[in-house]
């Protein structure tokens, strides 16, 4: 699979469009390959996403 | 994926080990040349049994067949057993898949897939996962492994519109990767969603609102009892008021039946005082006589006191007169008046005149005198004193008099008292109870106003008690709806912030997939307009950005529909949509098997020229004729070359690197 799964202009623009901080957008695009094992996956973004980060 | 080894053991045609390296340059091209029947497609399928346990067959994956998987030589010598190892390396890790099948013992003849035992290693980094290759499926789906490992009789297919082929595109893309993230995403704001509802209705929450609505129902009833029973208290109470003035007007009744009886007391007191008058009076009657001759009596002595008083003055006049006639005698004798003149005749007249006068008043005088002294003194004295006692008499009738006076007036008043009590007596004789029926029932009143009272406060303590719970209650709730509201603002926030990273996601998978179509329509085209050889009339290839369909993009911008071109031209598109593609993934392997069986001799020759650049390396499945002479100087990049050499009598083949 493609080293660069998506383009960081696109990331930037898109997290600035829609109000959601680019690191967290980064994180969750990469966690695919950063977290192998969906429930800690899962777990992150909840963190990610209840603003723990 | 980029494939670094992969060996083959009794596998179908491929009788015993056989390996195929696969090393870092120079060159990256393995060109693995054979003739028909020889095994070429058979390597390709065995990347894919060993990979993904199936076979493709016609551009199909479908369940391997047992047991023609394992090679019937090896059978023969009764080694029923077959093993495919691929050795690659993605994202910087080693992987190792072997997958193998082997006859179950005491089974000399093996005919059916349960008479094996397949057995797979997925290893990782040197780590045997065993037979859980789940990572590989996210590696290298086996539908991207169809692009990447194709075979070039069946190669137009993938520039047709179809479905798999814009998933396997997207897959190859890595656009699953952000799907299953924005799943992910999906998931969590479903579990805020679930946390939000399990936060709004807690069992917590839940028992105290029922409990609150159970004491508030109490409480209600409580204070409709509380409310009764103040009703019959005041009931009782205006009874108990009522009572107790009807008690009090007996007071009255008694207080003037009292005043009655001493108005009849002094009434009686009166009437012995008035026997006693009367007895006075007749005392009284008796001395009458004595008492009109007492007036008389009393009227003398004022005449005996004014005589006596009457002869004082005359005596007293009598004297002056003496003393007048003296001095007109003396006045007369010395012939001089009493200015030292001598005195006249007529002087002398008057002077006498005078002395008559003086002495006809002094005869008249002693007249009188005698006349009224004609009684005695003893007479006066007697008189006097006889007086004195009539006077004393008087008094006493005066007394009798005034007690008669005293007796009326008292009388007078006390029947009028007693004519007002007796109208006060018959005014309350309309209440005339019988006090003692009155009593009584004041004191059941009492008992009953006791009994009000104690329920009442027994009421009053529990509404107290319900009212203090309900407070704590509401405060309770109070406190578990702040923080009920507290943690719902936290996850609704959550929620929208899940929202919009859902929209951010939907973009980002949009643009990327866009982007991604965008790129392998330019990397396609560049490949394309290398290969074909109207590069003047066929100036790239165009993706539909929605079915994935692959066109010729003419001069002038027209697309050109497939069924116009060529089969060559369709081949050569293919081709090169799979090699933009591959280009546009940046990595790994690809495998071609007979690329080239359309293609005319112009084609072939650009295609052979351009194949390194395809992808990082390229196994290329060949026949001899595929690869001329002339061929094998336009491929440039050969890393390694192997022979499929066939043993024509034992039906097998081998693989042999060629120096």
């Amino acid at each position: 699979m493609p080293q660069k799964l998506v383009d960081p202009a696109i990331l930037a623009e898109v997290s600035r469009k829609h109000k959601v901080s680019e690191e967290m957008l980064f994180k969750m695009v990469t966690a695919e390959k950063a977290i192998p094992v969906r429930t800690q996956r899962l777990k992150e973004f909840k963190r990610l996403l209840g603003g723990e980060d | 994926m980029l494939i670094s080894s992969l060996e083959l053991e009794n596998f179908k045609v491929f009788h015993g080990p056989n390996r195929i390296s696969i090393g870092q340059g120079p060159g990256n091209v393995v060109v693995v040349q054979g003739d028909n029947g020889r095994g070429k497609s058979t390597i390709m399928e065995a990347v894919f049994w060993c990979l993904y346990g199936k076979e493709k067959r016609h551009d199909r994956l479908v369940p391997t067949q047992y047991p023609s998987i394992v090679n019937n030589t090896a059978r023969k010598e009764g080694h029923n057993f077959a093993r495919v190892r691929v050795a690659f390396e993605h994202d910087g890790r080693r992987v190792e898949v072997e997958r193998s099948v082997r006859a179950r013992p005491h089974m000399p003849n093996p005919t059916r897939k349960s008479d094996f035992d397949e057995e797979l290693h997925f290893r990782v980094d040197g780590r045997d996962l065993g037979a859980d290759n789940s990572l590989l499926y996210e590696m290298f789906p086996e539908d991207v492994a169809s692009f990447f490992f194709f075979d070039g009789e069946t190669i137009s297919r993938y520039a047709e519109a179809q479905e798999r082929n814009r998933e396997t595109v997207e897959k190859a893309v890595g656009l699953p990767y952000l799907r299953q993230a924005r799943e992910d995403i999906e998931k969590v704001r479903k579990d805020f969603e679930k946390d939000l509802r399990d936060v709004q209705s807690s069992p917590e929450t839940e028992k105290t609102e029922s409990d609150l609505k159970e004491l508030r129902g109490k409480a209600v009833e409580l204070v409709t009892r509380l409310n009764e029973q103040e009703s019959a208290l005041e009931g009782l109470n205006t009874d108990i008021r009522q009572h107790q003035r009807n008690l009090e007007e007996f007071d009255d009744l008694r207080g003037i039946q009292q005043r009655i009886q001493e108005l009849e007391d002094f009434s009686r007191e009166l009437d012995r005082e008035e026997l006693s008058m009367q007895s006075s009076e007749e005392v009284f009657r008796s001395e009458l006589p004595w008492l009109v001759l007492g007036k008389f009596v009393r009227g003398a002595v004022e005449t005996v006191g004014k005589v006596k008083e009457q002869a004082v003055q005359e005596r007293i006049e009598q004297g002056r007169l003496l003393d007048q006639i003296e001095f007109m005698k003396d006045l007369k004798g010395s012939g001089t008046c009493i200015c030292g003149t001598s005195m006249d005749a007529d002087g002398m007249a008057r002077i006498d005149e005078a002395l008559v006068k003086l002495e006809s008043a002094l005869g008249t005088i002693q007249v009188i005198e005698t006349d009224r002294y004609s009684w005695t003194q003893s007479d006066l004295t007697t008189a006097m004193g006889k007086a004195r006692s009539v006077e004393e008499e008087a008094r006493g009738v005066h007394g009798l008099e005034a007690k008669r006076r005293y007796l009326d007036d008292n009388r007078f008043r006390a029947e009028r008292a007693l004519e007002r009590e007796n109208e006060s007596l018959r005014a309350h004789s309309a209440q005339n109870l019988r006090e003692k029926e009155v009593f009584d029932r004041l004191t059941q009143l009492t008992k009953e106003k006791a009994v009000v009272q104690s329920k009442l406060e027994e009421v009053r303590d529990a509404l107290n008690v319900t009212r203090r719970q309900v407070a704590e209650l509401e405060r309770q709730l109070e406190i578990s709806f702040s923080k009920k509201s507290s943690a719902s603002r936290a996850i609704l926030e959550s929620i929208s912030r899940a929202n919009r990273a859902l929209k951010a996601f939907d973009e980002i998978v949009d643009r990327s997939a866009e982007q991604k179509r965008a790129e392998i329509e330019v990397r396609s085209s560049k490949i394309y307009t290398s290969i074909t050889n109207k590069p003047k009339e066929f100036i790239g290839l165009s993706i539909d950005p929605q079915s994935f369909e692959v066109k010729v993009r003419a001069e002038g911008g027209d697309l050109v529909e497939s069924r116009k071109l060529s089969d060559g031209e369709r081949h050569v598109m293919a081709l090169s949509f799979l090699g933009g593609l591959k280009d546009a993934t940046h990595e790994g392997t690809l495998i071609m098997d007979s690329p080239f069986g359309r293609l005319d001799q112009t084609h072939k020759t650009r295609l052979i020229e351009k194949i390194p650049d395809l992808a990082q390396n390229v196994v290329l499945l060949v026949t001899d004729e595929d690869l001329r002479p002339d061929d094998w100087k336009s491929l440039a990049g050969v890393q390694r070359r192997f022979m499929l050499d066939h043993d024509q009598h034992q039906k097998f083949s081998r693989i042999q690197e060629v120096n």
